[in-house]
């Protein structure tokens, strides 16, 4: 009887370890962008870039670009008619400051944004940069384009929004 | 948390003006660059840089680090770079291009709002595109080393490489944008691997900082069904293999400047994510595509499939070679996506290029769309020197949320001779073209190692049709559980090798898990099977 537990051991041993690292040969649901940027989003919305507007920040080291954008549709968390996003980077007389690595957004730009309340100010800023800003490409009827390229309706960025809340 | 981490670097990354090799362009096209009479760029380092760094492990020696770091540019191009040591810890405009990993108010501040980059680089510029002061900032929320030489090992232990995040982001300081060339330094992830650079990002830096005469370029246009097609990713391929590419402008046009003379081969491929991974997400969606710049914010042309131009283009010194292309718009079925490598039993699928040492071979994982209807005959590697192994190819899937997703596994074999390097892949059906620009980084292992840490590549995965000379310092590991000697362990003979340890089956039925001779097949030996089919039979 004890040799039979000794080898149950060890059969539950090695199908324990196959299924700890087989999932990369066959993992589900493993969250796709839209999902791991609303999980940490505290605002998803629909929103358009309606004015913008360089300064130097308070101490006068960096310049920053203040883009006021309009909500039209909102996916999750709170948020007023307007929302005011802070970036790095801009032109303020002859001076320009770029950033490597950032969001930027263009007056008129129709994006959805991923959100994230400033620490540091009353002011959001876009979650990971560029990529937390999904824009809206006109000449595909109003979808949106991932990072990877691939398009999605709003609907879809929606439903996906909403699923990874109901997480 | 490292997941997390490799998201936002991710986000950070590819928020920039994400490309080909690339140069930052403002009004007028004109690219930022430092003035000939502005050089060398003085950094100063910041005093705190050194042992006790809270963000920096205690094994490591950054300053050394930052000095193999700010040697790369300028050994490839005019560019001149000078540090000494200073005592201002904060990014932001004062005359003075530093280098810190201060952790600061004001430092965490401008993370915040770059989406949490590892690095972030700050650039001061006139009118005139000129830049007067550049600032290298290392996260203070994420933990560097100096001793870890492997991206596996980085992304197990959540730290980020300093000679490579530096590397990176000094590319930025002196006017770089990201590549679309995976190979390259300035590859939007590029900053998790590479401490050395590749033949794009040389190509880039000698554009704005000429070593002299004896250069050539390539230049053209791009349309797609009779209109200019803008943000199109143009690729040229040396004789020798390596990538250079750019990206076409709003009228359609390219130029690939700083080319030795020679043959190129020359293919066009629209921007939509060369692959859309991120190690252990494989389906996540995140790829190269989130330009700004000149690209910044518009719709890039992707309705348009690869296309090769059927003779190589002749470069000479001095001259512009033309290469043109007029394509008809296409939908894209093919598309791939994820880039990895693999074992008998798993995948791993990253966002950055696979490193294979010439004269090795490595198990690649390449998935996306339309890959199940590419046979082993549609799989090639640009150049010379890097092929796929005969009868290597499988077709895999993954469940990407819900959606099955074929992953092609083949072995790719490194002549001992090749040359180092970015090379492309190129996926094939009788329909369509498609390619991972740079996936694969060659490391020629006569070539001096990036760094005095840096170690030997990890032994190839083994295969019946292996060519590659043999490496002669290290001994072959035992294939513990190979019953078949094709390399490889499958679940069938772990499954062999468990019936042996359970009595259920004889010896016979695979001797090979008897690694010690004792006619028995032990606890110890079946895990040597497990690890050995997770981790490639000869690890």
């Amino acid at each position: 009887m004890k040799r039979q537990t000794k080898r149950m051991d060890v059969r539950q041993a090695l199908v324990g370890a196959l299924l700890v690292l087989l999932p990369g040969m066959a993992r589900g649901d493993a969250g796709a962008a839209v999902r791991e940027l609303a999980r940490e989003a505290d605002v998803v919305m629909l929103g358009e870039c309606v004015h913008e507007e360089a300064q130097w920040s308070a101490d006068g080291r960096v310049i920053v670009t203040r883009a006021t954008l309009r909500a039209k549709r909102l996916m999750k968390g709170t948020a007023g008619d307007e929302v005011v996003v802070q970036v790095l980077g801009g032109t303020v007389g002859d001076v320009s400051m770029g950033a490597s690595h950032g969001a930027t957004i263009a007056p008129g730009e129709e994006a959805v944004f991923f959100l994230r309340r400033s620490s540091r100010g009353s002011y959001h800023v876009v979650h990971g940069g560029n990529a937390g800003k999904l824009a809206l490409e006109p000449q595909k009827r109003g979808r949106v384009r991932t990072a990877s390229g691939a398009t999605l309706s709003l609907e879809e960025i929606a439903a996906a929004v909403e699923a990874e809340a109901r997480r | 948390m490292r997941r997390l981490a490799l998201v936002v670097l991710l986000c950070g990354a590819l928020a920039a003006e994400v490309s080909a090799y690339t140069l930052i362009l403002r009004s007028g096209n004109r690219p930022l660059h430092w003035k000939t009479s502005s050089l060398p760029i003085r950094f100063l380092v910041h005093e705190s840089t050194g042992p006790g760094l809270a963000n920096v492990t205690d094994d490591s020696d950054p300053q050394a680090a930052l000095a193999s770091a700010l040697a790369h540019w300028p050994a490839v191009s005019s560019m001149r770079f000078e540090s000494s040591t200073g005592t201002t810890a904060d990014g932001g405009r004062d005359s003075k291009s530093v280098i810190t990993f201060a952790d600061t108010e004001d430092n965490r501040d401008l993370f915040e709002m770059a989406g949490e980059p590892v690095g972030l680089t700050l650039f001061f510029f006139n009118g005139d595109a000129e830049i007067s002061e550049a600032d290298v900032l290392f996260n203070p929320g994420r933990q560097f080393t100096t001793t870890i030489d492997s991206f596996a090992e980085l992304d197990a232990a959540d730290m980020f490489d300093v000679e490579a995040v530096a590397t990176h982001e000094l590319g930025h300081a002196i006017g770089l944008d990201h590549s679309g060339v995976e190979s390259a330094a300035m590859w939007p992830l590029a900053s998790l691997v590479p401490r050395t650079l590749d033949p794009d990002d040389i190509a880039a830096a000698r554009v704005l900082y000429p070593t002299g005469a004896g250069l050539g370029r390539i230049a053209g246009t791009v349309r797609v069904g009779g209109d200019e097609a803008f943000g199109a990713h143009v690729v040229a391929v040396s004789e020798a293999g390596p990538v250079i590419s750019v990206l076409t402008t709003s009228d359609g046009a390219y130029t690939i400047e700083s080319l030795a003379p020679g043959n190129y081969r020359v293919y066009v491929e629209p921007l939509d994510g060369p692959h859309s991974s991120q190690p252990g997400d494989p389906c996540a969606e995140f790829g190269n595509l989130s330009p700004s710049g000149p690209w910044g914010g518009r719709e890039l042309t992707t309705d348009f499939g690869t296309a090769f131009l059927a003779q190589a283009v002749t470069v000479s010194a001095g001259a512009a070679a033309n290469a043109s292309f007029a394509l008809d718009a296409a939908e894209n079925t093919l598309n791939p996506v994820l880039l990895g490598t693999a074992t008998a039993t798993s995948l791993s699928v990253g966002a950055v290029p696979v490193e294979i040492a010439s004269g090795s071979t490595q198990r690649i994982a390449v998935g996306g769309r339309g890959l199940d209807e590419v046979d082993e005959a549609g799989i090639r590697i640009e150049g010379p020197g890097v092929s796929v192994v005969t009868g290597s190819r499988q077709l895999r899937n993954i469940n990407c949320n819900g959606n099955p997703t074929p992953v092609l596994v083949f072995s790719v074999t490194v002549a001992a001779d090749a040359a180092g390097g970015g090379r492309s892949i190129v996926f094939s059906t009788d329909k369509e073209t498609a390619a991972l620009s740079g996936a694969l980084r060659i490391r020629a292992v006569d070539a001096p190692s990036p760094t005095p840490t840096a170690t030997e590549p990890p032994l190839p995965t083994a295969t019946r049709t292996q060519t590659a000379t043999p490496r002669a310092t290290s001994a072959p590991a035992p294939c513990v559980g190979d019953c078949n000697g094709d390399g490889e362990i499958t679940i069938d003979e772990l499954v062999r090798g468990v019936g042996i340890a359970l009595g259920s089956s004889p010896l016979s039925a695979c001797a090979d898990f008897d690694l010690n001779g004792d006619s028995a097949v032990t606890v110890d030996e079946l895990v040597r099977g497990v690890n050995g089919a997770l981790a490639g039979c000869r690890s």
